[in-house]
C-alpha cells in the first residue's frame, strides 16, 4: 500500500469512526430524552388516575372508566392497573392491552417506590403509593408511538447521513490525496526515466514554494553532483587507459625483441614468453576499458549504415587468424527467408570488435581451436550462432557472464580480464540486438546474437 | 629485403620497432617528424610506410594525404593510440591501406605488414587486368565491376568469388576450390554456404539483366560464360 492510499484510508477511517461516535451519541441522548419524557407522562398519568380513584371521593370505579374513555389527553394503547396493599387488582382501565405483571414486580415497586421498564413496544411505569390508610400500586403501560417514530426517524436519518458522508469522504479523500500527490508521482516518473546515459537531464521545477518543488530542486542538485562524479570517473578511465597505451606497446615491443633474441635459450625464452603474454593481457584490458568508456560516452547512436554481417565476421575471423595461427573457423549460412538477407544497420567498427571478441573467446575456450559460426537468415530476424566445444561454466554463472570483470569458473588458468563479453553485450545492445549464452549439450558453449530486421 | 619507413616520434618505441622489423628480416628506417619523413622518402625507395598519427609538424593523416596526392602507390599502415572510429575512417579515406591501434599484437602487425607487402608486389598501372564477359566488365586492379556500364557494388568476398570465376574463363570451378580460394586458410565451410554466396552474387550480377552469366554445372561447380 502506498503512502497515498495509506493517508486517505487512515483519514477516511478516522472520519467515519468519529462520525459514527457522534451519531451514536446523538441517538443515545435523544433516546434517553424520549424515555425520560415518556416516563414523566406515564408518571403523571398514574398519579392522575390514582388521585381520581382514591382521593376524589366523588369518582368511583365506573366513573373513572368513563372519564378514562373520554380523555383527550390519551396515550396510545394505554392501560392503567391499580392494586391494593394485598396485591389485588382494584382497577383496570378498559383497554384490552395486555400488561404482564407479577407479584414479585409489585414487591419490587414497593421497595423502589417507582419502576420504569420496557416491555416490547410498551413502556411500563410502576408506582408505589403510600396513602394514610392503605398502600396502592399503580402500573401504567403505554406505547410511545410518536416518540418511537421520532426515534426511528432519527435513526434512519443518522444512518443515511453516516453512509452518505462516509462514502463522500472516502471518495473525496482518495481523490484529493491523489490530486495532492500527483506532482510527486510526476516527479517519480521523470526520475525513473533518468538513466546513466541521460544524467544531464534536469527536472522542470515550478515557481511554487511547496515541498515537492523543494524535493525536485534537491534532486536536481544531487543529479548535478552525480553527473560530475560520473564524468570525472569516466574521463579518468579513458585518460588512464589512453596514457597506458604507449608504455604498454613499448613494453610489448621490447619483450618481442628479447624473445627473438633469446629464441634458443629456453631458460630465458620461456619466462619472457610468459611476461609477454601478461603484457598482452594488460594491453587487452586497457583497450577494452577505453572502448567501453567510448561506447558509454557516445550519448546518441551515430547514424547506422547498412553493413554485411558476413563480411564483418570474416574480417574479424581473419584478425583472429593473424593472432592465432592454429585458429580454425567453420562457417555456414542457413536460410529460411524468401531471400537471403544478411545486411543489418550498424556500426562496422564496433560490430567488428564485438565479433573479434566473441571469436577470440570461443577460440581460447575451445578444446580443438575450432569455432563454428552459423548465420541464420529468417524473414524477421538474422541470427548468428557462435559455438565451440570445451569446458562450460556452471549454469549459475551464465547470467553474470556479461557483467564487467566477471569470469566463468571454466576461466580458471586462462588468460582474460572478464571484460570481453561485457563489451560485446554493450555493442550488441547499442545495435538493439540481443545476445544470449547457452550450453546446448555437454562441453559445448554457444552464444546467440539476434538482430531484428 | 623489403624496406620500411617508420614515422614515430616516441624514440624508445621507434627503436624497439626498428629492431623488431630488422629481426624479422626487413630493412627499417625511422623518422621522428612529418617534414623529415618526406626528405627521407625522396632519398630511398621504400616498400611500406608505417605512420603514427600523433607526430610533430605534419601529423600522420596529413602525411598520408600528401603521399596519396603525389600518386605514390606505396602501401601505408597507420599505427596509433587513437581508436576513435572517425579517425579510422578518416585515415582510410586519405588513402591509408590499413590501421592498427596501439597496443597491438605483434603477430597481427607482422601479418598485416606481410599482406600489405604482398599487395604492393602486384605490378601497378602497367598491367591492368580486365575481364570482360558479354556486358560484364571487371577491372581486377581497381576491383571495379560494371555491367552494361552500371557500377555494381560487391563485398570483398563476392568480388573474390566473381574474380575467381572470371579468371577461369568459362571453365567450371568446384565448390571445394571456391571454399579454398575465396576464403583464407583458417576457413572451412559446407557446400550450402557456397551456394548462398553464388545466389547473392547472382542477385547482383544477373538479376536485373536478361541473360544470366553465372551458370551451374550440376555435380561439378559453377562457371561464368556468355550464353551466345
Amino acid at each position: 500500500m502506498n503512502l497515498k492510499q495509506r493517508f486517505s484510508l487512515l483519514f477516511s477511517t478516522l472520519f467515519s469512526l468519529l462520525l459514527a461516535v457522534v451519531m451514536v451519541l446523538v441517538y443515545t441522548l435523544f433516546a434517553n430524552f424520549r424515555n425520560d419524557e415518556f416516563k414523566a407522562r406515564l408518571a403523571e398519568k398514574a398519579e392522575t388516575t390514582f388521585r381520581l380513584l382514591v382521593d376524589v371521593k366523588e369518582i368511583d370505579y365506573q366513573l373513572l372508566k368513563i372519564i378514562d374513555k373520554n380523555t383527550i389527553n390519551k396515550l396510545y394503547s394505554e392501560k392503567v392497573l391499580i392494586f391494593n396493599d394485598s396485591l389485588q387488582l382494584i382497577y383496570s382501565s378498559i383497554d384490552d392491552t395486555l400488561v404482564t405483571w407479577s407479584k414479585d414486580e409489585l414487591r419490587l415497586i414497593k421497595k423502589r417506590k417507582t419502576v420504569f421498564r420496557k416491555n416490547g413496544i410498551f413502556d411500563t411505569y410502576g408506582m408505589y403509593y403510600d396513602s394514610k390508610y392503605r398502600d396502592y400500586y399503580v402500573l401504567v403501560s403505554a406505547e410511545d408511538k410518536y416518540g418511537n417514530r421520532k426515534l426511528a426517524y432519527l435513526y434512519y436519518l443518522l444512518l443515511g447521513a453516516f453512509c452518505v458522508a462516509s462514502i463522500a469522504v472516502w471518495i473525496l479523500s482518495f481523490y484529493l490525496s491523489k490530486e495532492a500527490l500527483k506532482p510527486l508521482d510526476d516527479l517519480r516518473l521523470k526520475i525513473s526515466e533518468i538513466t546513466d546515459k541521460s544524467l544531464n537531464t534536469r527536472l522542470t521545477i515550478t515557481a511554487k514554494r511547496d515541498e515537492i518543488t523543494a524535493l525536485g530542486h534537491s534532486f536536481n542538485q544531487m543529479l548535478e553532483r552525480i553527473h560530475l562524479a560520473y564524468n570525472r570517473q569516466k574521463t579518468f578511465t579513458a585518460n588512464a587507459s589512453h596514457e597506458l597505451r604507449t608504455p604498454i606497446t613499448r613494453i610489448v615491443a621490447q619483450l618481442e625483441n628479447l624473445i627473438q633474441e633469446y629464441q634458443n635459450q629456453s631458460a630465458i625464452h620461456l619466462p619472457l614468453k610468459r611476461i609477454s603474454d601478461d603484457a598482452y593481457q594488460l594491453s587487452d584490458v586497457v583497450s577494452s576499458l577505453l572502448l567501453l568508456s567510448k561506447i558509454e560516452n557516445s550519448a546518441s547512436p551515430k547514424a547506422f549504415q547498412s553493413i554485411r554481417l558476413d563480411e564483418v565476421l570474416f574480417t574479424a575471423a581473419e584478425r583472429i587468424g593473424q593472432m592465432f595461427p592454429d585458429f580454425r573457423f567453420h562457417f555456414e549460412i542457413e536460410n529460411t527467408a524468401q531471400q537471403v538477407q544478411i545486411e543489418v544497420l550498424g556500426d562496422e567498427t564496433l560490430l567488428g570488435i564485438a565479433f573479434a571478441n566473441l571469436l577470440k573467446n570461443a577460440y581460447q575456450y575451445s578444446d580443438n581451436h575450432t569455432v563454428t559460426c552459423v548465420l541464420l537468415s529468417a524473414d524477421t530476424f538474422l541470427q548468428m550462432t557462435i559455438t565451440n566445444t570445451g569446458p562450460t561454466p556452471e549454469l549459475t554463472d551464465t547470467s553474470h557472464l556479461f557483467n564487467s570483470f566477471t569470469r566463468g569458473n571454466n576461466a580458471q588458468h586462462r588468460e582474460g580480464s572478464g571484460l570481453g563479453l561485457s563489451i560485446v553485450q554493450r555493442i550488441i545492445a547499442y545495435h538493439h540486438a540481443q545476445i544470449t549464452y547457452h550450453i546446448p549439450s555437454i562441453n559445448t558453449n554457444q552464444l546467440v546474437i539476434t538482430f531484428h530486421l | 629485403m623489403p624496406a620500411i619507413l617508420l614515422l614515430e616520434d616516441d624514440f624508445k618505441m621507434s627503436s624497439e620497432l626498428k629492431s623488431f622489423f630488422t629481426k624479422q628480416g626487413y630493412a627499417c628506417d625511422t623518422v621522428y617528424d612529418g617534414l623529415i619523413f618526406f626528405k627521407q622518402a625522396q632519398m630511398v625507395n621504400y616498400d611500406l610506410y608505417i605512420l603514427d598519427i600523433n607526430v610533430p609538424t605534419l601529423n600522420g593523416i596529413e602525411v598520408c594525404k600528401k603521399i596519396r596526392e603525389r600518386k605514390e602507390q606505396v602501401p601505408i599502415l597507420m599505427l596509433t593510440a587513437y581508436s576513435a572510429v572517425e579517425d579510422k575512417v578518416q585515415a582510410l579515406e586519405y588513402g591509408a591501406d590499413d590501421y592498427l591501434v596501439k597496443p597491438f599484437h605483434f603477430s597481427e602487425l607482422l601479418a598485416r605488414i606481410k599482406a600489405l607487402l604482398r599487395r604492393g608486389m602486384v605490378p601497378q598501372k602497367e598491367m591492368t587486368i580486365i575481364y570482360e564477359v558479354e556486358d560484364l566488365y571487371i577491372n581486377a586492379t581497381e576491383m571495379q565491376v560494371k555491367r552494361a556500364e552500371k557500377p555494381i557494388n560487391l563485398t570483398p568476398k563476392e568480388y573474390k568469388l566473381l574474380e575467381l570465376l572470371a579468371a577461369n574463363k568459362g571453365r567450371y570451378v568446384s565448390k571445394q576450390t571456391i571454399a579454398e580460394k575465396v576464403w583464407d586458410i583458417h576457413f572451412e565451410t559446407g557446400t550450402n554456404t557456397i551456394e548462398v554466396y553464388i545466389n547473392l552474387l547472382r542477385n547482383k550480377i544477373d538479376k536485373d539483366f536478361e541473360t544470366p552469366l553465372i551458370h551451374t554445372k550440376p555435380g561439378y561447380g559453377y562457371y561464368l560464360k556468355a550464353t551466345k
